[in-house]
């Protein structure tokens, strides 16, 4: 069978208020994709903090929205991210270091960390047309794949 | 995101509900801030009705153990949930706050 008629598109308001409605999106639809609960978990989390992102940083006082498109290749599924307002790229927000000791830990950058932790491929683009594009791939757990 | 507070002894229990996400985690944030203000140090996070959590609640837990260390007491975590632990298991946060399978063995912990 093809996965690559499996696709789901909805459109968000950008505010964080909408950060449960998009985890409900992605825990309804993953799973008609054929991922399993932790594939599902992963492309969840790795969207709400995308999204969080976005929504805190992307639009500043200017109402914005985002673009939100899942689907499945073969054994990867993928989600991509569009939205318009100032070029924002949500990978450049520094990576925090693991190793160094609790009280000499800097605060922030977890989200983007779990983003590449999760998914296999994390990557932006911006152009004056479809705005900023941030694409997110993840191979599949051999569970998941059939 | 709904929170609870009980005193149990020495120690504050914080019963979080619900969701942590960018959204709700400021207000456990300003939670944690008033009760260590309030001299609050020992102070446990019953997260056994905690279904789910993003890196903002992960930063929120991680700045209350911080201060509460700093003031002579702690954060512990009770009851992990397993979505909660997946990502408290991703942030490598385990290996520095202390976790307990239940409520009353946090508690017992400051004693």
């Amino acid at each position: 069978m093809s996965w690559t008629t499996w696709r789901a598109r909805r459109t968000f308001r950008g505010s964080l208020e909408q950060l449960a409605h998009l985890r409900e999106f992605v825990n309804e639809t993953a799973p008609q994709f054929g991922c399993n609960e932790e594939d599902t978990f992963a492309v969840e989390l790795a969207c709400d903090e995308a999204a969080a992102n976005v929504f805190s940083h992307a639009f500043g006082t200017m109402p914005g929205e985002i673009q939100v498109e899942l689907w499945r290749h073969d054994n990867t599924v993928t989600v991509q991210m569009k939205y318009h307002g100032g070029a924002f790229d949500p990978l450049q927000v520094p990576m925090p270091d693991l190793d160094v000791p609790l009280e000499e830990r800097p605060i922030g950058g977890l989200g983007l960390y779990f983003m590449r932790q999760l998914m296999t491929e994390v990557k932006f683009e911006f152009d004056t047309v479809n705005g900023n594009v941030l694409t997110m791939h993840r191979l599949l757990i051999p569970e998941s794949r059939g | 995101m709904e929170l609870k507070t009980e005193t149990r002894g020495n120690t504050l229990v914080l019963t979080i509900s619900g969701s942590l996400d960018a959204l709700t985690a400021p207000e456990l944030s300003d939670a944690l801030s008033t009760q260590l203000r309030d001299g609050n140090t020992n102070l446990v996070a019953d997260l056994s009705q905690l279904e789910y959590t993003s890196s903002a609640g992960l930063r929120v837990m991680l700045n209350g153990v911080k201060e509460a260390r700093q003031k002579g007491g702690d954060l512990r975590l009770a009851a992990i949930q397993p979505n909660v632990k997946k990502v408290l298991d991703l942030s490598g946060f385990m290996s520095i706050m202390k976790a307990f399978p239940d409520v009353d063995g946090a508690v017992a912990s400051f004693a």
